[in-house]
């Protein structure tokens, strides 16, 4: 455990609702979803040059090692642009809306991802806030990375 | 870099089926084309069995051999589909069968789109329960991130944010689609006026877009048809000639699987550049601009980029007034496009470029001369194309 990506920053209560896909996971990204559950969050890096990638790839595009290793990141990040959805694009989504689908921008490597802005769905976001990763939960399911505002 | 399109292929005939609410035609998607594909030759005056070259984009789903054997056309001398899916390809499919005539690989391209939802289902809604899915869904879906209007809400929501702006450019590209259809009697949306006030009110889909800032789906069916300059001389319409045509992709640029290459952008900076300078012009000499309309966002972005207006000036320029024709600074999607007239994934753009350019859209832009079409923005490939009156 390293800091931020300690035990408090895990719950299981999930944001949505029960229904929607899971992540099929794959030899690409197995080491990702695995340390999820671990409540630490990896970044795919290049074996041979170093490289951060994400989202994870076969090979690096810098230096086309086949070489995928992974890194531990701090967990913190910057929100990097948001929406507020109202639209149930699932029909499992139906009754949880508004929700917040976020991008963050890692603090400690040149990536971004995307997850849930856990909290109300109606509080005050915008681009820059500092933000940081929660492991969520999912009886049965993949523990997925979420974010909320620091 | 020299580039080999320039004045040596012409729009000569354009086809378009009646345009229907999603799930509302009457007969298949299959022949909705075939009826698009015989009025385009109608259109041009040669006969539809003489088109032996077919482009299509999106994953089309009208195969060209099932489309020839059925019009009983001699030959298929060229098939050809353009990578990608949504509208990004309503231009390229274009500029591919210019290519091919170019190449000689045919003498008659048909570009063509048709789409019938009732026989195939919707976009913009995942079907299905539970289950799992592979990357690049697996890093969106679980966390409601499926449709097209969410991942360019968040695109949109970045430009905004780097320029400052405010939601009226949205509004404005949105009003003008929809005044633009009151004077086209083909559009969805004719006889059904927009206000502001209606747009403000409008419910959210994915902030900063409201129901209006988003497409419609429709039923339907496009077609144009392609030749030489030497052969379109001889044919029924005053030709609209390829002036120039360029597609591609910023590398990374990905819509559903995000880096932060070009975030709040619309993927057509390489393209944009590369298409002024197949056709030696440049955006000041552009007349009349039909900018694919997924979400007002992206027409945002993709006017940008395509240098109609700077990213600074998005807030006065992009006025309902100056996007208006005949009188505005940059009139917009004349037709009502695929926000007002149809969504026909954007090859409508096309056929109301060729308008302009014959002089017959419904919202003329007087003597117009060079004509832009810019096709499905923030996806991966995109295209744009430019037709002239003159070679």
């Amino acid at each position: 455990m390293t800091e931020g990506t300690t035990l408090a920053n895990a719950v299981n209560e999930p944001y949505l609702p029960a229904g929607l896909p899971g992540p099929e996971i794959s030899d690409v990204d197995r080491p990702f979803w695995e340390a999820a559950r671990d409540r630490r969050l990896l970044v795919q890096s290049c074996g041979a040059c170093g490289k951060a990638q994400w989202p994870p790839e076969e090979i690096c595009s810098q230096c086309h090692a086949v070489d995928r290793q992974w890194v531990e990141a701090s967990g913190r990040a910057t929100v990097f642009s948001w929406t507020r959805c109202w639209y149930a694009v699932h029909p499992s989504l139906q009754a949880r809306l508004p929700y917040i689908v976020v991008v963050v921008k890692l603090d400690d490597f040149p990536v971004i991802m995307i997850g849930n802005l856990l909290g109300e769905a109606g509080q005050v976001v915008e681009i820059g806030m500092p933000a940081e990763v929660v492991f969520e939960d999912h009886a049965d399911a993949q523990t997925l990375v979420q974010w909320r505002l620091r | 870099m020299e580039y080999g399109i320039k004045g040596k292929v012409a729009i000569v005939g354009i086809g378009e089926t009646r345009y229907y609410k999603r799930g509302a035609s009457p007969v298949s998607e299959f022949l909705l084309v075939c009826e698009a594909v015989m009025k385009a030759a109608d259109d041009a005056g040669i006969d539809v069995k003489d088109i032996d070259g077919f482009a299509s984009y999106s994953m089309d789903r009208n195969d060209p051999t099932r489309l020839a054997a059925a019009l009983g056309c001699k030959e298929v001398s060229f098939a050809n589909m353009f990578w990608g899916g949504g509208g990004g390809g309503c231009a390229g499919a274009v500029g591919n069968g210019a290519a091919a005539i170019v190449a000689g690989y045919a003498k008659y391209v048909v570009a063509y789109r048709g789409l019938a939802q009732g026989q195939f289902g919707r976009f913009g809604q995942a079907r299905g329960a539970g289950g799992y899915l592979p990357a690049p869904m697996s890093y969106t879906a679980p966390y409601g991130l499926f449709s097209p209007a969410q991942h360019i809400a968040l695109r949109t929501r970045t430009f905004m944010h780097q320029y400052g702006m405010s939601q009226d450019p949205l509004a404005g590209i949105a009003l003008a689609s929809y005044a633009h259809a009151q004077r086209n009697p083909r559009a969805i949306m004719y006889g059904r006026p927009l206000t502001r006030e209606d747009y403000d009110n409008s419910r959210w889909i994915a902030e900063p877009f409201h129901l209006f800032d988003c497409c419609q789906e429709n039923d339907g069916a496009a077609a144009v048809i392609l030749t030489t300059r030497e052969r379109a001389r001889d044919l029924r319409q005053r030709p609209a000639f390829v002036m120039g045509a360029a597609q591609g992709s910023e590398t990374g640029f990905s819509l559903v699987a995000p880096t932060e290459v070009s975030f709040g952008g619309a993927n057509f900076k390489g393209v944009a550049r590369r298409l002024y300078e197949s056709a030696g012009i440049g955006p000041e000499d552009v007349d009349v601009a039909q900018v694919y309309e997924n979400f007002t966002g992206g027409t945002l972005m993709s006017m940008v980029e395509h240098g109609l207006c700077a990213a600074e000036e998005v807030e006065t320029f992009c006025t309902v007034e100056n996007l208006t024709a005949p009188n505005g600074k940059m009139p917009l999607n004349t037709s009502g496009g695929n926000l007002a007239e149809c969504y026909m994934h954007g090859l409508e753009l096309v056929l109301e470029a060729a308008r302009q350019i014959r002089g017959e859209s419904t919202a003329q832009v007087p003597g117009a001369k060079v004509a832009l079409v810019a096709a499905g923005p923030v996806t991966a490939p995109v295209s744009s194309l430019l037709l002239s009156d003159e070679p």
